[in-house]
């Protein structure tokens, strides 16, 4: 300290009272030490402007990976589905209880129409058409058709997907005798499925599908063995004639909102206010009831998977039913069937099981009995049927 | 500070619960019942839990009471008249009333047995119809593979009649 000041007042024409620059040299000094911080300040802006620049390149080189043209294919395919004009056999495998496999027709006119034939396995003598809004099916060639909603996806639907779905290209692979982008679809939230897509390089029509379930075991698989690009002939793609569609028809109603939903029903409905973390209301639908009335349906979806939530009059727990004893998650898994579980009886409880690959939970809240059914963990469907208000 | 109002909160949540099975039959006391009633205006899901046990006595109230077995009274008095028959001992008390109460413990035990109702499995719903018509609607997402969901839903519906 005591040095400091012993060097201070041997600066020249440093003044005493508080060692001011006085003298034209002090002055003509002074910018140039003052040039110091002024070189830091524009090596500091040099430095930012490197940062900004590198930045700026790599913002520009990250959408371009992520767009790669498998993403960009992906997209094509997810908006545009049933587009590509083609008919080839398609191999089928369900490796979920039941287990099955079949060998299926497909004959698609490129406008949105479908028609898929099963020749062999479980379900031999199927046919299945669609046109996006509808979907037609019967069982064999004799029976009559039945009729379910269908839908077409929307610019939100793609936004869902790709929030709540990382996409992963993994190469290029031949399936068919036809270029494909292997496509990895993994879930960002836990407790949903994951899914591979084989995307055709040129015309992005899934040629191939690995579907897995919520704990990440192979569902289902399906492979084109042979196709066929370009029309097909007209008539396998008429549609049934509305009379033959409503005889047995599984005609539900379709709403806009809850609260269209509501005020078809006559009375507010709970439903569940906390959903497994990605998933929005896709679809309100009225569905009647054996004993007359209708009965609401809401499906969620997070782009990818889709969950069913059915409401229905009634404790449908069974009578009784204490702490300790109800239908719950049997150690048996898969297929149709009753475990004892983990699962509580009662009213209020929640109950999961799993039938056909699906967790189905149910509660019981206000005398209504709730379903909720989709690939998903059973902890994200208890969780939503425990915030029913 | 935080974490102790925290847990100081769900003390108060566990000693409320302790006091609800009760609450609605005039108990624990007044002033627990003001407590209780206190709590439950702040805290819903101790609402909640009251008005699940209203649900499960309403529900247990309303099963059907099956009656004692006819003969039951008859062999209670049979047996009591036995023992009434039986030698006087040097110290009757001792041996009568020992008797007359397992004689009536029984009796409770088996009307008991009777009248309990007893936990049984809940009858399970039509669950399959609820996935067919899930996997039916689902077959309308973009990704999702047709024809194996085509199979799906026919099983399905195949496995609702078993």
């Amino acid at each position: 300290m005591s040095q400091t000041r012993r060097r201070t007042p041997a600066r020249p024409d440093a003044g005493e009272a508080g060692r001011l620059p006085l003298s034209g040299a002090w002055c003509c000094e002074a910018p140039a030490v003052r040039q110091l911080p002024r070189r830091q300040r524009g090596l500091r802006a040099a430095v930012w402007r490197l940062l900004l620049a590198t930045l700026a390149v790599l913002g520009a080189v990250l959408p371009a990976s992520a767009a790669t043209p498998g993403a960009d294919l992906l997209k094509q395919a997810f908006r545009n589905p049933r587009r590509v004009a083609h008919h080839g056999t398609l191999e089928v495998r369900v490796f979920t209880a039941p287990r099955s496999a079949a060998t299926v027709r497909v004959v698609c006119d490129g406008k949105g129409r479908e028609r898929r034939e099963h020749l062999s396995g479980p379900t031999r003598g199927l046919t299945v058409l669609t046109d996006g809004r509808a979907i037609w099916q019967r069982l064999a060639a004799d029976a009559p058709w039945t009729r379910a909603p269908g839908s077409l996806p929307d610019e939100a639907a793609w936004e869902r997907l790709r929030s709540n779905y990382q996409f992963v290209t993994k190469g290029q692979k031949r399936v068919a005798g036809r270029l494909a982008w292997v496509i990895a679809l993994s879930p960002r939230h836990a407790g949903n499925p994951r899914q591979t897509l084989w995307v055709d390089a040129a015309n992005a029509l899934i040629l191939r599908s690995e579907c897995y379930t919520h704990a990440g075991k192979l569902a289902m698989t399906t492979a084109y063995t042979k196709v066929t690009l370009g029309a097909p002939a007209t008539g396998a793609l008429r549609l049934p004639a509305a009379a033959s569609s409503s005889a047995a028809a599984e005609e539900w109603v379709a709403w806009d909102s809850r609260a269209e939903l509501q005020r078809q029903l006559g009375t507010p409905v709970p439903l569940p206010t906390r959903l497994p973390a990605g998933y929005h209301p896709v679809g309100y639908h009225l569905r009647p009831c054996r004993q007359g009335g209708q009965l609401p349906v809401v499906r969620y979806s997070d782009g990818l998977n889709p969950l069913t939530l059915f409401v229905t009059r009634g404790q449908g727990m069974g009578r009784g039913g204490g702490r300790g004893w109800g239908m719950g998650r049997g150690k048996g898994g898969g297929g149709l069937g009753w475990g004892w579980g983990r699962g509580k009886g009662g009213p209020g409880a929640c109950v999961v099981q799993q039938v056909d690959g699906q967790q189905v939970a149910r509660t019981t809240y206000d005398n209504l009995t709730y379903v909720l059914i989709g690939n998903h963990s059973p902890q994200g469907l208890e969780a939503a049927l425990k915030s029913i208000r | 500070m935080a974490k102790s109002r925290q847990e100081s909160s769900m003390a108060r949540c566990a000693r409320v619960r302790e006091w609800l099975p009760e609450y609605d039959y005039g108990g624990p006391g007044v002033w627990q019942r003001w407590q209780v009633a206190r709590h439950l205006g702040c805290c819903p899901e101790c609402a909640r839990e009251l008005a699940g046990l209203r649900r499960a006595t309403a529900l247990l109230t309303a099963l059907p009471t099956e009656p004692a077995p006819a003969d039951m009274w008859a062999s209670l008095e049979r047996e009591l008249a036995r023992v009434e028959r039986a030698p006087a001992p040097a110290r009757p008390g001792r041996r009568v009333v020992p008797a007359l109460a397992a004689a009536v413990a029984a009796a409770l035990a088996v009307g008991l047995g009777v009248w309990y109702p007893r936990p049984e499995p809940a009858a399970p719903l039509p669950v399959a119809s609820y996935v067919r018509s899930h996997l039916a609607l689902s077959r309308a997402q973009p990704f999702a593979p047709g024809a194996g969901i085509d199979t799906l839903v026919v099983l399905t519906a195949v496995g609702e009649g078993r």
